[in-house]
């Protein structure tokens, strides 16, 4: 069953960065990204990884 | 007219007839379909009862202990034995399924009739008054059928219990059928008739209430594991963003050599750390002396 691992409050500016680092990762799987505020200044990254 | 004449309705001898008339129809019809319910199973060629007064010697312990002289063999007497008390089981379970669509079909068509004909019988009344004493008739019925279907709970819980009963006494059934595959004196008569009572309970009530109620176990546990591959996190912006950022540059300079070194690092940790690295470093939750201690064993530079 894969893993589901959610960070939120990232910052716009280092949300790019992030999922490139989940992205580098050879568990990963796939990635989805919402904004928390109407600014888009934050966000809930939602990734899901495969459980070894 | 008196005034009140001109406003309330008071029913003469002719109305008190015609609702009189009106009522007894209705009764009659209502008893009537309450009777003559709709079958849901065909007539059996000969009745159950008949066929359970010939199943009753497999039921008695001297007899069953002696097996018939015409097949001596053990295993053969077992088959029989157990054959004849499932099939007396499953006429039993046929009946009270029976006895279970009859009351529901009962129930409801009587019933649902009656209100139909009554709301029928309400709404081409032109009397006001006939009307809502008509009315007033159809909605008890209404009430007292609602009040039943709750009490005796047959529209809806009955189908679920009666599924569960089905698909226990299936796999209490397949134990048996498994255990019938060796001799007897590996699966003796006396085991097979405790199977065989473990088959009679599957398909009760108390038995099914309990299969569902551990089924809904079995699904919170589920549901438990599920939670727990879920980690969540909240990105970091104290004061140990700085350390927190030296980690992410060093895994940005070589993304899949370090992101695979500070893994293996992490799960060889006490406990295991199971979280992703990415997940790891930018959590508020992970302690800054578990961020320096991977610093300074990853070697990881300014």
């Amino acid at each position: 069953m894969p893993r589901i691992e959610i960070t939120t409050n990232v910052p716009k500016a280092e949300l790019q960065k992030k999922i490139n680092r989940y992205m580098g990762d050879s568990d990963y799987i796939s990635h989805k990204a919402t904004p928390e505020d109407a600014g888009e200044q934050f966000w809930t990254l939602e990734v899901i990884l495969k459980d070894n | 007219m008196t005034t009140s004449e001109k406003y309330f309705f008071k029913p003469g001898m002719k109305d008190m007839t015609s609702i009189f008339y009106i009522s007894l129809l209705l009764v009659v019809s209502l008893l009537g379909a309450g009777c003559s319910a709709i079958k849901a199973y065909p007539e059996r060629p000969v009745p159950a009862d008949i066929q359970l007064k010939n199943l009753e010697w497999c039921f008695d312990y001297k007899k069953i202990q002696t097996p018939d002289p015409i097949t001596l063999d053990p295993t053969t007497w077992r088959d029989s034995v157990i054959n004849c008390r499932i099939y007396a089981i499953d006429l039993n379970f046929t009946i009270f399924e029976q006895s279970i669509a009859r009351d529901n079909i009962s129930l409801n068509t009587g019933a649902d009739l009656a209100v139909i004909g009554l709301g029928g019988a309400t709404a081409v009344v032109g009397n006001g008054a006939t009307k809502s004493i008509l009315g007033a008739i159809s909605g008890g019925i209404t009430g007292a059928k609602g009040g039943i279907d709750k009490d005796v709970f047959y529209s809806k819980t009955m189908p679920a219990l009666l599924a569960q009963m089905e698909a226990q006494r299936k796999s209490q059934l397949v134990i048996i059928r498994n255990g019938q595959q060796n001799k007897a004196d590996k699966y003796p008569l006396s085991e097979a008739i405790i199977d065989v009572e473990n088959y009679y309970k599957a398909g009760s009530i108390p038995a099914a209430l309990q299969g569902i109620t551990n089924d809904a176990g079995v699904q919170k546990n589920n549901a438990d594991n599920d939670i727990k591959n879920i980690y969540r996190a909240k990105y970091d912006q104290g004061a140990t963003r700085p350390i927190r950022d030296r980690i992410n540059r060093w895994l940005d300079s070589n993304l899949k050599e370090n992101i695979s070194k500070l893994k293996t690092w992490l799960q060889k940790q006490t406990p295991p750390i199971k979280m992703s690295p990415s997940t790891w470093v930018d959590d508020s939750a992970t302690p800054q002396t578990m961020l320096e201690k991977a610093i300074t064993e990853n070697i990881i530079p300014e």
